[in-house]
């Protein structure tokens, strides 16, 4: 099942990236203290604050697969995935989702991106932020 | 007792056993062969301390990607290399000893359960702790957890800290009290008068930087100077090359600049920093299982964190010196230090239970380092340049040579030990590619900057193989074609792991030694 690359499915993967361990890494210097998804999805202005790390990843994933430059794209193969492995049939949760990114580098679905040794679905979510 | 050749009015030695070198290996098969009521000699070029003149022999060329100089990585004096040794010690993983079918010229003549009571008495000598380096074990008495992996690829593999022992101080005494060695000081080994109808060593010829000669005649002869010296002195006498082997197969445990972890800042970490447990320094880090690296066809690379010495960690290690002194009956060494360690620590930590920041998702960016295994190649390779030294003998040319394959299994390794701290949900590791500044450069065109690094780990020059077309030495380290000359230290390695090769170089000596005991071995020669 594909979900609709709708402003709402949009920001609810991209609340998972914010507040998921991906960018807790490279932080937020205002939202460090933030895990509340309900106020950063409440507050998508916010996710302009990203630090460049995180863009720079997703424009260098998306320079090493092109292919996927696009959100309907990569909103599609991240819920497929989710499909294939949970067999969802509602939008997925944030344990969905780590689930997914833990299952990534169980299955070697891993990629290099500037170095760092990714869950391909983590650099999809990072490359959502510039398409 | 000792003796200067320089000085010495001798005009010849008489001995049953002859050893060339007072490094770790030469001292630890005197002091032992000692025990037996034979009469050692024990030859040294240098004296008891490192003199320009006497280093000066350790020059030599470096003809392939750039080692250390040959100067620099090696000491031509009593106690050897010992002398700057960082005291790493732990056995070579086991699977390390089996032929292992993805790697050419693999495999020992014996297996690592063998040289396990060699070990347990090279440890003493090392001045470490109990022989067990099972990580379970230090993380149960130390109370200092393994990393939480679940199903991981990876084991968590530890090292124990030497002081380091300085095998010329520690044990010169020794040697000087035992009336059956005669360690002779600045004495050059220069020529092997060999018979070789019977294929036996005669005399060996001890020779002074100032042209003074000794001949040493013996019943056996062990040449125990380095993985570099030892196919040096091969070569220039024309012993044991039969098959065109002695020098090749150099190897060494390759570093590089490698990668950076983020770890979340409550994973507990103080296992992998170097830390003490009942009294014994240790440091683990983290390999690729046996299995996996049969799965993958690939070396093994260990990998250390450098942690941030913290106040955990230095209130742990102060209090655990503390700790074993007084449970021995004594007051440790520095024990006002490691009360104001402990106080100051203890400080540390309170101020930051106290600052409020325990945020959870914070995280800390550890550097990586790793050292791995070199396969065996018959390329890299030691050799006789045109240079003499001051004893008018060839110099030697190291030409170190990596393959594709070894820094395949670096970076297959690498990206496995990330893949499973991203699977288990640990952190993230970013892996230097072969496009930065410090990356990795082709095998046959190293950067400057981006050249791998020897660890000082000379190995496999005369190795170890029953058949004298795969070997300079067999499986008792007697060099082929030869009844009474003997090879001792890490150039009889056929091959390296990525475990430093101190501890195994004593527990050969010591294996060694047991073996010219024996009854067969002493009618034979």
């Amino acid at each position: 099942m594909f979900i609709k690359t709708t402003d709402k499915s949009r920001r609810r993967i991209l609340k998972y990236t914010v507040c998921g361990f991906f960018l807790g890494i490279f932080g937020l210097p205002t939202m460090r203290h933030t895990n509340d998804p309900n106020i950063l999805a409440a507050n998508p202005d916010a996710l302009s604050l990203l630090p460049d790390s995180m863009r720079e990843i997703g424009k260098e994933y998306l320079n090493s697969y092109p292919e996927e430059r696009s959100r309907k794209v990569l909103v599609n193969s991240i819920q497929s995935r989710l499909n294939v492995m949970k067999n969802l049939t509602n939008e997925p949760s944030w344990a969905d989702m780590k689930e997914l990114i833990t299952d990534d580098f169980q299955t070697d679905q891993v990629v290099y991106v500037k170095g760092w040794v990714l869950s391909r679905t983590e650099a999809r979510l990072a490359a959502l932020y510039i398409v | 007792m000792f003796i200067d050749a320089r000085k010495t009015d001798l005009k010849e030695i008489k001995s049953d056993i002859c050893i060339v070198g007072a490094g770790p290996a030469g001292i630890t098969l005197a002091l032992e062969l000692a025990k037996d009521n034979i009469n050692i000699c024990l030859l040294e070029s240098g004296g008891f301390e490192l003199e320009t003149n006497t280093q000066s022999l350790y020059k030599g060329e470096i003809t392939g990607p750039p080692l250390s100089p040959l100067d620099s990585s090696r000491l031509r004096y009593f106690g050897g290399t010992s002398g700057h040794w960082g005291g790493a010690c732990w056995p070579l993983d086991e699977h390390v000893f089996e032929k292992r079918e993805w790697i050419p010229h693999s495999g020992w003549p014996f297996s690592r359960k063998e040289l396990d009571p060699y070990y347990t008495k090279a440890q003493v000598m090392c001045e470490v702790g109990p022989y067990n380096y099972e990580a379970n074990y230090w993380s149960d008495e130390g109370d200092q957890p393994e990393l939480p992996f679940v199903n991981s690829r990876l084991a968590t593999r530890l090292y124990q800290n030497s002081p380091p022992t300085r095998f010329g101080t520690r044990y010169r005494e020794d040697i000087d009290k035992a009336e059956n060695i005669t360690a002779v000081l600045y004495a050059n080994l220069t020529e092997i008068d060999r018979d070789n109808i019977n294929q036996t060593i005669r005399q060996v010829t001890a020779t002074t930087l100032e042209g003074k000669s000794i001949p040493v005649t013996a019943r056996n002869f062990i040449i125990a100077t380095g993985g570099m010296e030892n196919p040096r002195i091969l070569l220039l006498n024309n012993i044991g090359n039969q098959n065109d082997l002695v020098g090749r197969f150099f190897m060494e445990h390759i570093g590089l600049p490698t990668s950076t972890l983020l770890i979340p800042k409550h994973i507990d970490t103080l296992l992998y920093n170097s830390t003490s447990i009942n009294g014994t320094p240790i440091r683990a880090g983290l390999s690729l299982r046996p299995e996996v690296l049969e799965q993958e066809k690939i070396l093994n690379t260990w990998v250390g964190f450098h942690l941030e010495r913290t106040p955990e960690s230095r209130l742990a290690n102060s209090w655990d010196a503390i700790k074993t002194a007084v449970g021995n009956g004594d007051i440790p060494d520095n024990f006002r230090a490691h009360i104001k360690t402990m106080l100051k620590s203890m400080g540390n930590i309170l101020d930051g239970k106290f600052d409020g920041n325990d945020d959870e998702n914070e995280y800390i960016s550890v550097p990586l380092g790793q050292a791995s295994e070199q396969s065996p190649n018959p390329l890299s390779r030691v050799r006789l340049g045109d240079q003499l030294d001051e004893l008018g003998q060839r110099r030697i040319q190291v030409d170190w040579r990596l393959t594709k394959f070894d820094y395949r299994s670096i970076k297959r390794s690498l990206e496995i030990t990330a893949a499973e701290f991203g699977k288990s949900n640990l952190g993230r590791m970013k892996l230097l590619s072969p496009d930065d500044a410090n990356g990795w450069g082709e095998p046959d065109r190293i950067s400057k900057t981006g050249r791998p690094r020897g660890a000082f780990h000379h190995m496999g020059t005369t190795r170890m193989h029953n058949d004298p077309k795969h070997g300079v030495v067999d499986e008792n380290c007697k060099v082929h074609g030869t009844k009474n000359l003997y090879i001792a230290g890490s150039s009889v390695f056929p091959t390296c792991g990525y475990n430093n090769p101190t501890l195994t170089i004593v527990a050969l000596a010591y294996r060694l030694a047991d073996h010219l005991r024996s009854p067969l071995t002493q009618t034979t020669a």
